[in-house]
């Protein structure tokens, strides 16, 4: 090799010009052959051999440059000159047709040159020959035609969304040149490309929307709005990067839904309120797609779904305050009409729960079962439900609602399933009721009425019932009530046990007695009224007891007549007739079982009863349907100076009848109950928590009292107040002297 | 007639003969000018609290050992005083008195000696300076808790309504509370008359009330329904709120 002559930079770089040459020829599809191994080993051989002869002949550097000029001249008087003379696609077409070329031609030159690159470029760390190649075309080309060429991809993208088809493969290929020129970052495709991109796709959008938004309803402009948003994803699919995804959706979200939302939605007749007063399910579930891509997005969706549901509940609620007037109105002009059972507060009740139903279908359809809908619903349901209707609270409906559901007869003719799902519906609302406490009184109300004179239809609805009620209420909410029914159980076994021993003991009554005997506590409380009894009930009373006392130690007995029931025979003139009637009722029939008549006074004096209750027993014997006892005077009221006596004319079609007591009105009692219930809650939950934490400042107090009551009410400011004023005069609290907010517990 | 005389004043027999002779021998009138006029100070200036004992047996109930109504009566006069004047209520308070119109002995004597006023005269003296000490706020706060208990009748909890306005009105509208004067007691009264069912007045919300008045604005501006204000006086708010409301609308 030594004594081989060195080649001279000018003759070893003619024969690699004409390499060049050639391949230019080739690139730009001139009739020539391609290259062979030969020569291409031979152009190979020369860079060798020119590279690795010793100084001053190692021409590495020239060549370097050389290489880098060999693509410049190329480029400037082939490439640029032909891209341009177009435009638009036809210059698309071309850059991508020119870019192929010069790939080909970073390769084939690059393999010339490969020595340069094993040696020269690692040691002087310079580019790469490849990178050499590529930066030409970007310095030369790329910078040139760049605007031309996002122009021409641009108006391409435009005319697709205006529905023209387009050469996505173009487009693809065109940005894979931005990407690639980027050289492993995303510089040139994201500020060449993608910034112009989204502007102009925000420009597009807010043309469009300001458009629509005038001419388009808005389920119309939601159905448009989903279009654009799916087709603009497949556009990131088919020829966009996939990270422009995000930002793409995001500018068409902007200025498709952020910037027109609250127009959208509170368009006059066909926004959202519009929406769902005509229950368009699925505009409302797309409505929901939709405005959960953006944020907080939801949010007013939700308000006016909020408000929805509550003027919906405001609706009924005046509906059947206004029927339940007219209703009065109406009895009052045309006298008392026989109760039809289906009264508008049932009516209310069973309306509420399909109000519930339907918006909770919603919820959980159009809405995905978003928490953020649930809370809305149970808003609206807590404000509308807490509202007073035709003076009953809805605890006081529901109660009765319940009542009409699980006694015999009631107006609700349901199969089992279908009690059983609408009971656990009515827990479900009562979820939303704030005076629980007020329900459970009214309800252990209503349950003794049922236990007491049978009127439950089934003992395995009233368990279901309580069961579910104390799933959601807690234990302590249905101890009672549970009492009541085991209290009934119990006096079964009882009555057995007692006609046992009667039999053991070989008495015998006067009368059929049946005792049931209830716990003190688990009852709401009755008044007990001390009516002195017939002589043969009074034996009975008498022998229960004393049973009683024999059976059980250091148990007091107290006797309810009112409660009580009795069957009596009248012996009326054209046929008997057993009647079945209150215990006070059967007492004072008794009483004209011996005389022909009785004063007033004379039967207050052998009964021993208060006026009112006097008069209310009398009317219901003397002046309602089944006339049982005549007075003197004849007259529609009793009167102190009226006389009494047996009507034996009386008679009925029926042999067995039932005469009724009307009863008390019990709700102002049991308002009266809940009041004084809640005060004594409201006290000893101050004094529990003063107790444990000795000092505390007046509204953490108040706060704490709330919070610890409110799973059974809702307790009053102004009664909190009371209550902690009633405990410092009691002296279990007492004002610091410095600072009169702030409590102290008086062990 | 002597010895009656000393017992009755505590003076010594030199005392008590000079005053017999000026009144023309009558006991009684003799004993009057001792303590009315400034004779008793010079006997008092020995011992303050014979000087205190004596006048306690002036007033006394001839048969129990207290002051009643009479013997108040009669102090009243002596001061030259109406018994509802305000000053009376300052000095039962220096007296620690526990009962209105009742003062025992220790009360009695223990309070005119802590006062340094163990005479009627210096007592009188110092009837000025009793009233106007009313106008600093300690004072008027020791003297307005005082009398809530003062007010009471025996064995009860609360004051009746219609003393608490009583003595409010004595307090908060006496000349001598400078700028512990109400200007809403009328507005106060009214309301208590017109809403208050159950007419008794309980220790927190008398004492609370003067904290109300020392901190809210008669505008009410910076009254805050949050705060641990006894339910009255939430109640004394929304109602003039409402009031003056209807006044402005009008």
């Amino acid at each position: 090799m030594a004594d081989r002559k060195p080649i001279e930079l000018a003759e070893g770089w003619s024969f690699m010009e004409k390499g060049i040459q050639k391949l230019i020829r080739l690139l730009e599809g001139e009739p020539e052959d391609q290259f062979n191994a030969e020569q291409y080993m031979h152009l190979y051989t020369t860079i060798y051999n020119m590279c690795t002869q010793k100084p001053p002949h190692d021409y590495s550097e020239q060549l370097y440059s050389k290489y880098r000029d060999a693509f410049n001249k190329y480029i400037n008087e082939k490439v640029l000159p032909s891209l341009r003379e177009h435009r638009d696609e036809v210059l698309l077409k071309e850059l991508y047709q020119r870019w192929g070329n010069h790939k080909l031609m970073v390769r084939w030159l690059s393999r010339f040159f490969n020595y340069l690159d094993r040696y020269y470029v690692l040691r002087h760390s310079l580019h790469p020959l490849k990178d050499v190649g590529l930066l030409c075309f970007k310095d030369l080309v790329y910078v040139e035609i760049k605007k031309r060429t996002k122009d021409g991809v641009l108006l391409l993208v435009e005319k697709e969304r205006e529905g023209e088809l387009v050469d996505r493969a173009l487009v693809k290929n065109i940005l894979g040149i931005f990407i690639e020129l980027g050289m492993s970052n995303m510089d040139c495709y994201e500020k060449d490309f993608e910034e112009y991109l989204l502007t102009e796709t925000s420009a597009f959008y807010r043309r469009k929307a300001s458009q629509w938004i005038e001419q388009d309803s808005c389920p119309d402009y939601m159905l448009k709005a989903e279009e654009c948003l799916r087709l603009e994803e497949e556009r990131v699919d088919n020829y966009l990067h996939a990270t422009t995804r995000n930002k793409l959706l995001k500018e068409v979200e902007t200025e498709l839904l952020s910037n027109y939302e609250t127009r959208l939605l509170t368009k006059e007749h066909s926004g959202c309120a519009a929406l769902l007063r005509d229950d368009k399910t699925e505009d409302l579930a797309r409505m929901y797609r939709l405005f959960q891509r953006i944020p907080k997005g939801l949010d007013p969706v939700a308000d006016i779904f909020k408000e929805h549901v509550d003027s919906e509940g405001m609706k009924l609620v005046k509906e059947v305050t206004e029927a339940v007037e007219l209703a009065k109105e109406k009895q009052a002009k045309t006298g008392p009409s026989r109760d039809t059972g289906t009264s508008a507060e049932q009516q209310y009740v069973r309306a509420v729960i399909d109000l519930h139903d339907k918006y909770l279908q919603y919820v959980s359809t159009c809405f995905c079962n978003s928490s953020l809908f649930h809370k809305s619903l149970k808003e609206a349901f807590e404000n509308f439900v807490n509202k007073s209707v035709a003076g009953s609270t809805s605890a006081e409906l529901m109660a009765s609602f319940c009542d009409n559901l699980l006694k015999k007869g009631g107006s609700e003719k349901l199969s089992d399933e279908a009690i059983e799902e609408t009971l656990e519906k009515v827990v479900k609302l009562l979820a939303y009721v704030s005076d629980k406490d007020m329900f459970a009184e009214f309800y252990r109300k209503k349950l003794s009425r049922r236990l007491l004179q049978d009127k439950s239809a089934s003992d395995d609805h009233e368990r279901s019932l309580l069961s579910r009620l104390k799933q959601q209420c807690g234990a302590q909410f249905t101890s009672k009530m549970e009492g009541m029914v085991t209290d009934l159980q119990l006096a079964k076994e009882k009555q057995q046990h007692f006609d046992d021993w009667l039999k053991e003991k070989g008495s015998k009554l006067p009368i059929d007695l049946s005792v049931t005997v209830l716990t003190t506590g688990f009852w709401p409380t009755y008044k007990s009224i001390d009516v002195a009894l017939p002589r043969e009930m009074v034996e009975g009373v008498e022998v229960y007891r004393s049973y009683y006392d024999s059976d059980s130690k250091h148990r007091k007995l107290t006797w309810i007549y009112t409660l009580g029931t009795a069957v009596l025979r009248g012996n009326f003139d054209s046929k008997p007739i057993e009647m079945q009637m209150n215990t006070l009722q059967a007492a004072l029939c008794m009483l004209l079982n011996d005389v022909d008549e009785l004063s007033y006074g004379e039967i207050q004096e052998r009964l021993r009863l208060p006026d009112d209750d006097l008069q209310r027993l009398l009317h219901s014997l003397v002046c309602a349907k089944y006339k049982i006892i005549k007075k003197d005077p004849d007259g529609k009221s009793i009167g102190k100076s009226d006389k009494f006596a047996f009507n034996n004319r009386f008679t009925d079609k029926m042999r067995r009848i039932k005469i009724p007591l009307p009863p008390l009105d019990e709700k102002k009692k049991v308002m009266e109950d809940v009041d004084k219930d809640r005060r004594y809650a409201i006290d000893a939950a101050i004094v529990r928590i003063m107790k444990s934490r000795k000092v505390l400042q007046h509204q953490t107090l108040v706060m704490e009292v709330i919070q610890q009551l409110q799973r059974m009410f809702k307790p009053d400011l102004k009664l909190i107040k009371k209550r902690i004023e009633d405990l410092i005069q009691r002296e279990y609290l007492e004002r610091d002297k410095d600072n009169p907010t702030l409590f102290k517990y008086l062990a | 007639m002597l010895s009656e005389f000393r017992n009755a004043t505590g003076a010594s027999e030199k005392v008590g003969l000079g005053c017999l002779a000026d009144s023309q021998f009558d006991c009684e009138k003799a004993i009057d000018d001792f303590f009315t006029s400034g004779m008793a100070d010079q006997a008092g200036s020995r011992g303050g609290r014979r000087a205190a004992e004596a006048l306690y047996r002036r007033y006394k109930e001839p048969d129990e050992d207290h002051i009643g109504v009479d013997g108040v009566q009669k102090f009243c006069e002596d001061l030259g005083v109406e018994p509802a004047d305000i000053v009376m209520l300052v000095i039962s308070y220096h007296m620690g008195a526990a009962v209105m119109c009742e003062y025992s002995r220790e009360e009695f004597v223990s309070g005119l000696v802590k006062l340094g006023a163990e005479t009627l005269t210096r007592l009188r003296s110092k009837l000025p300076e009793l009233r106007a000490s009313l106008a600093k706020a300690d004072t008027f706060r020791a003297v307005y808790a005082f009398a809530y208990d003062f007010s009471r009748e025996k064995g009860q909890k609360c004051v009746q309504l219609d003393s608490a306005v009583g003595m409010w009105r004595l307090l908060l509208e006496s000349p001598h509370a400078g700028p512990n004067a109400w200007s809403l007691v009328d507005d106060w009264v009214a309301f208590l008359e017109a809403r208050h069912s159950n007419r008794a007045i309980a220790k927190d919300t008398w004492q609370q009330l003067l904290d109300f008045i020392k901190s809210v604005k008669p505008d009410f501006s910076n009254f805050d329904e949050n705060s641990a204000w006894p339910y009255l006086l939430d109640e004394f708010v929304e109602h003039m709120r409402e009031k003056r409301a209807v006044g402005t609308s009008t």
